[in-house]
């Protein structure tokens, strides 16, 4: 009997528990029907409009009648929609609430229809407020809630760019959005804040801080950062001090970085340039084209000798270099000790002869295109394709580093400037051939693999 | 206690409005007597309380107390508070706690939106979704039920009706038998019970719970009614159908007699071969032998 006793007593709270939550929802039903609407509201609104799928279903059905008929509020029946539709199939009146919110739907326009369902899946509680921020004459962003959530448009150059963000999360209350211009050199750079709470769970909320760069008519870096996470029915009414928390600066060299000054996770990120940015985005267009080109299906003989024409370099380490042909059935791979080598900004010359282990250069023949290959890569298609490698045994190899800091993100990359001449290449069964035209190859290296 | 389906008289609807109706023309009968809605201050706020403590009631799942609580609230020719049939309305609509009954939450919805209060929008949306000629009817009539009657059959056998069905108590068993059976406009006659000794196949009591309904006719004028009599036999602790339920008479009136001498329309009797015979004297006068029931 006594080990029943705490289930006993946990029971009982349970249920005094949900009879006092009853009681209160029939006091407000009673106001209601009592005619004491302000009474009604005061009482079932907050048991309402909570975190969807946690309002009280028939709180949600009365504060749906009250806002349908204007009784003690202001008429609004995308809203009374709103609420039918969370009230719908659960609770004594879950069955009527579907039939009028389906009854409303039919009589709403299609703008309506949309607010209606926005309203009922992100909730009652979204505090967003619509912005417009000017960075320049003719150049300026604008933040509206439309009928299907919230609506960036991007003026710049009279061209205007709509772009429809979609329903946020569930529950999500939005804070003020804010624009931050930092001075930098050569041209000021322009940043939006979007913090947000978004639901993690029945009674927890965190605290998200997104940050965008605005590049002309484009968007630029930025993160989004988790600040903090509370224990609470609802975010609090007054907005934080965001700017305590999280921000966007200048740092001492005049580089632009996000950077989180409390929390569990203190830290910081610089954000690409615009040139950097445009540049990488090209890069990848680039090697989109270059892919998109290939024949996939050719078949050619895997013991042919290498054309050594290659078009596309790419790297890692210190220093790996490789760069296949258009076709994508033959790879040139270039391998320089840096340490042992010496090699820095100041271009140095070798001799392919003169440093066995040190200095590597071979071609790689296959007989069909390869999509990846296992340099510079964490992915690995197996089994691994037949390859024919022709090994240089001799020429001349040229080769210059840019200073690091080329990725404003990954500070430690570099850039190698590769230049082969004169080399000959022995096959797999002794043939020799000779390199007739020049080789350069440009790649960022420095970072893993290889 | 244990549950037993009965058919209702239901059925009967059916029938009338084959008898009735021509085509779809069906035109519902406007009665003097409805939604009366001068409604002095003093009674208003007399019905309203009631009217919250049974939507009290309803919010906390109590479905039993809100429609007791609100029926004579919602179904009334006096006063009926349009907030008490909305409310009753969605405790038939779905059937919380008694047996689901559009016609009937049509009609109460319909009464409730034909007064302006703070539902009626929402009453004349969720009656469109139910609408029928029958819920006209509903809408322009009292719903009618029989009256709650308790008859002792025997030693430890009882029987009881009230507005959803009979509970039977045999033996220390009580075994419950929903019914449907209120109808638009029904006036219910008294129920009678009749105890008749038979000899034959054996000597024994057989047990008969009588209803006579007035019926209203849908689309006549002046109006007319028809005399339904329903019978069911109560064996052991179950609730058995009896042959030859069915209108017996048919009159033009305003409202019919609802005196309580139902033995002119028809009684069930034991006849001179010992067994019972139910014997109609209305508009057709003739008279069916009941068979036993095959256990008895």
């Amino acid at each position: 009997m006594g080990r029943h006793l705490p289930l006993l007593v946990v029971a009982f709270v349970v249920a005094a528990s949900a009879l006092q939550a009853q009681t209160s929802t029939a006091d407000g039903v009673a106001a209601f029907v009592q005619g004491d609407y302000e009474r009604a509201l005061g009482i079932l609104k907050p048991m309402a409009e909570r975190a969807p799928g946690q309002g009280e279903p028939t709180a949600l059905f009365i504060m749906g009648i009250l806002y349908e008929n204007g009784l003690g509020v202001p008429r609004d029946s995308v809203r009374a929609c709103a609420l039918l539709t969370q009230a719908a199939g659960a609770g004594p009146f879950g069955h009527q609430a579907a039939v009028l919110f389906m009854a409303l739907q039919s009589s709403f326009s299609a703008d309506d229809r949309d607010r209606c369902m926005l309203l009922a899946r992100l909730g009652f509680d979204h505090r967003f407020e619509p912005a417009t921020f000017t960075f320049d004459v003719g150049h300026s962003i604008d933040f509206q809630f439309g009928p299907k959530g919230v609506v960036t448009t991007l003026t710049y150059q009279g061209r205007e760019k709509r772009i429809d963000e979609g329903i946020p999360p569930p529950g999500t209350v939005f804070l003020p959005i804010r624009q931050t211009d930092l001075a930098a050199q050569p041209a000021p750079r322009h940043f939006i804040e979007r913090p947000m709470w978004i639901a993690k769970g029945p009674g927890t909320w965190a605290l998200f801080w997104n940050v965008v760069e605005i590049v002309g008519d484009k968007f630029g870096g930025g993160a989004s950062v988790e600040l903090m996470t509370i224990v609470a029915d609802r975010p609090p009414g007054d907005i934080p001090d965001i700017r305590n928390m999280a921000q966007v600066r200048l740092t001492d060299s005049g580089q632009a970085e996000w950077v989180v000054t409390t929390g569990p996770e203190l830290r910081s990120e610089l954000i690409e340039s615009i040139a950097e940015r445009e540049e990488m985005k090209e890069e990848s267009r680039r090697r989109r084209e270059l892919e998109a080109s290939v024949d996939w299906t050719r078949r050619r003989d895997g013991s042919r000798p290498p054309e050594l024409a290659p078009a596309d370099a790419d790297g890692c380490g210190n220093v790996f270099v490789f760069a296949w042909t258009p076709d994508r059935m033959e790879v040139i791979s270039i391998r320089a000790d840096k340490g042992a080598l010496g090699l820095s900004t100041t271009p140095q010359t070798f001799s392919l002869a003169q440093h066995p282990g040190r200095l590597e250069l071979k071609a790689h023949v296959f007989s069909s295109p390869q999509r990846n290959w296992r340099f510079c890569s964490d992915s690995r298609v197996l089994p691994e394709p037949a390859e024919e490698s022709w090994i240089a045994t001799s020429g001349t190899v040229t080769i210059e580093l840019s200073p690091p800091g080329i990725r404003v993100r990954s500070p430690h990359l570099y850039r190698a400037i590769i230049r082969i001449t004169d080399a000959e290449f022995v096959g797999p069964s002794g043939t020799r051939l000779r390199q007739t035209r020049p080789i350069v190859l440009t790649a960022i290296v420095g970072g893993g693999g290889g | 206690m244990s549950v037993q389906q009965v058919d209702g008289p239901r059925s009967w609807y059916g029938q009338q409005r084959r008898v009735n109706c021509s085509g779809r023309s069906i035109v519902a009968l406007r009665p003097s007597a409805i939604l009366l809605v001068a409604i002095c201050a003093s009674s208003e706020v007399i019905a309203q309380n009631g009217t919250a403590d049974g939507v009290r009631a309803l919010v906390r799942g109590d479905y039993a107390s809100a429609a007791r609580i609100l029926k004579p609230l919602a179904e009334t020719n006096h006063d009926a508070d349009p907030i008490a049939q909305f409310f009753l309305a969605t405790i038939y609509d779905r059937g919380h706690g008694v047996p689901p009954d559009q016609i009937r939450a049509c009609g109460l919805y319909l009464k409730a939106a034909a007064v302006p209060n703070a539902l009626a929008p929402q009453a004349a949306a969720l009656a469109e979704k139910l609408m029928t000629p029958l819920c006209l009817t509903a809408r322009d009539t009292i719903w009618g039920e029989p009256s709650a009657a308790t008859f002792t059959l025997g030693p430890e056998h009882w029987v009881r009706n009230d507005h959803d069905g009979f509970v039977v108590g045999y033996k220390g068993v009580q075994k419950r038998a929903p019914m449907n059976w209120g109808g638009p406009g029904l006036l219910f006659l008294p129920t009678r019970y009749t105890r008749v000794g038979v000899t034959r196949p054996a000597a024994m009591e057989r047990h008969f719970v009588e209803f006579f309904v007035w019926m209203p006719a849908m689309n006549h004028t002046p109006r007319q009614w028809g005399l339904i009599w329903f019978v069911k036999e109560i064996v052991g602790a179950d609730v058995r159908e009896v042959a030859g339920d069915g209108p017996v008479q048919e009159i033009v009136a305003e409202q019919p007699s609802t005196g309580r001498d139902t033995e002119q329309y028809g009684v069930i009797r034991v006849n001179a071969d010992g067994e019972v015979e139910r014997v109609f004297f209305g508009d057709k006068p003739h008279t069916i032998v009941i068979p036993p029931t095959s256990d008895q």
